[in-house]
């Protein structure tokens, strides 16, 4: 891909027009209870979701087939949602079940339901454009902590991105981008594809040149930090001289579940995080994350709650940042790769599956492939950096500016 | 210029063996053919250095696997057993014997 002088050029291909195949989460399944049906952007459409008199969450087309209302501006009666417009009543299966002005409701009335799965406490709609029922085995797995009292609650975060999703399923493979965007320091870096489930396998430790919370150079306060972090409850990665284990996979295309165990001074402390999102546009999604740890001895579940906060803001920071990258880059489809990149293209084709009908997917598209980084010359190099940061601001005798620009100091 | 994939193509072989492979980059390598000590399967293997292992597997070394097997059989699921540790054992052997090269990917430059 380059022309006759030997300038690389950027393939910036286009979007897929159809969306992805697969379970997307909509969010945490309680709020939806609320009494109230639910606008949801989706898929190209609207969607609404509400919950039945037993409680059961169902999501139907918001656009009402009588005259176009928008049904998640109505009211639940019974079991049903009516239409704000002409208060015709649509049930969980899609049927229009009343029209109170009417003598009877035309056989034809009938709107499209989304299958749906709660699992985590969280609301799943399935979306197939050839219409089959979801395989058994691509079903999301349960969290055993979700369910248990001794972990927090489930913190739950949203953010709009003006972007195709495919760059947040990049991220799976893309090593470097945890230095320089999430303030970690990657040791070990490994993924596996095989059928619908994309992992990374990654060791990180903290960078003492960045205060994870702020996001901002901290090395004067590295010291006073690792001597008080633990005392105050702080579970917040990339501080002092926290180590982390984490094993992420992608459940289908946009699910992904994150379990972090870290060495905190030595006190084990395990999360769960999830990393998802729903399409909008095939320009634009919803990206979703929610924490949940595991109390430490002592903690009370306020204080436990607290932690997942903590974490999920530091989560959130780094998210905030993948996104100013997102908006800004351009779409390329031709990534061009050094020896110590990921397997970018072995995922990007991993990822092709859930864009074609079920029988086109080749073997070789879903075959187990597995990519391990030698992360020896990342790490050399970024000690350096490190290193060269603590010692400009221990000179400078100041903290020094945000951590992007500490990024963009050893990129340059 | 030809795109990467069909210079890749030319470039290696791996391509012509069963069920293909994994999408290729620029990042050429030839991939080799590694058997497992243990229990016979044969996955394609490339180093680009000693830490650096990329290994595609097939259908049929999958089902050969005795240590996935094994471990499907206790109730864990394949895509998420982070590897196998005799296929890993063979592939060390296999670096150092120098049946599997390990050298730098070769860069496809204009």
């Amino acid at each position: 891909m380059t022309d006759r002088i030997g300038v690389r050029s950027i393939d910036a291909g286009a979007p897929p027009a159809r969306f992805a195949r697969g379970w997307h989460c909509l969010g945490l399944a309680e709020p939806f209870r609320d009494g109230s049906p639910h606008a949801i952007e989706a898929f190209g459409t609207k969607l609404v979701v509400f919950a039945d008199s037993g409680g059961e969450l169902h999501v139907l087309d918001a656009y009402c087939r009588h005259m176009g209302g928008d049904l998640s501006r109505g009211t639940i009666k019974g079991d049903s949602v009516a239409c704000p417009f002409h208060d015709w009543h649509w049930g969980p299966d899609g049927k229009c079940t009343r029209i109170p002005y009417s003598r009877r409701v035309p056989p034809t009335a009938r709107t499209r339901s989304w299958l749906t799965l709660e699992q985590n406490r969280q609301l799943f709609v399935w979306h197939d454009p050839q219409g089959n029922p979801p395989p058994a085995e691509v079903t999301i797995p349960r969290i055993e902590g979700s369910y248990s009292d001794e972990w927090s609650a489930w913190t739950w975060d949203t953010l709009e991105v003006d972007a195709n999703c495919r760059e947040v399923i990049d991220n799976v493979v893309d090593m470097a981008h945890f230095f320089y965007i999430h303030f970690a320091f990657p040791t070990y870096f490994r993924n596996v594809f095989e059928g619908h489930i994309a992992s990374q396998y990654l060791d990180t430790r903290s960078r003492p040149d960045i205060d994870a919370e702020s996001g901002r150079a901290a090395a004067r306060q590295a010291g006073a930090r690792q001597a008080g972090a633990s005392a105050d409850g702080n579970g917040g990665a990339g501080q002092g001289e926290i180590g982390l284990h984490s094993e992420a996979a992608y459940y289908g295309p946009s699910y992904m579940i994150d379990y972090l165990s870290y060495d905190y001074h030595g006190v084990p402390m395990d999360a769960v995080l999830i990393n998802c999102h729903y399409p909008v546009t095939p320009e634009k999604f919803v990206l979703q994350w929610g924490v949940i740890v595991k109390k430490l001895p002592g903690l009370t579940a306020e204080q436990a709650d607290k932690v997942a906060r903590k974490f999920a803001r530091f989560v959130g920071l780094g998210f905030q940042q993948d996104v100013d990258i997102w908006v800004h880059k351009s779409r390329i489809d031709n990534p061009l790769l050094c020896a110590d990149d990921g397997p970018v293209y072995q995922l990007r084709r991993w990822y092709e599956q859930f864009y074609l009908d079920v029988g086109q997917i080749p073997a070789d598209m879903v075959a187990r492939h597995e990519f391990e980084i030698d992360t020896a010359r990342a790490v050399e190099a970024w000690e350096a950096e490190v290193a060269a940061n603590m010692a400009r601001a221990a000179a400078a005798g100041d903290p020094m500016p945000s951590a992007a620009a500490t990024g963009k100091q050893g990129n340059g | 210029m030809p795109d990467t994939v069909s210079a890749a193509a030319q470039s290696s072989d791996w391509q012509a063996l069963p069920d293909g492979g994994a999408r290729p980059d620029e990042r050429q390598s030839r991939y080799c053919p590694v058997e497992c000590g243990t229990c016979g399967a044969v996955v394609r293997a490339a180093k680009f250095s000693f830490q650096h292992t990329s290994v595609q597997w097939d259908a049929t070394a999958l089902r050969r696997c005795a240590e996935f097997a094994r471990r499907e059989a206790a109730g864990e699921h394949s895509p998420l057993i982070e590897r196998c540790a005799s296929m890993r054992a063979s592939l060390e052997a296999a670096a150092l014997s120098g049946d599997l090269p390990v050298s730098p990917p070769w860069l496809t430059g204009p």
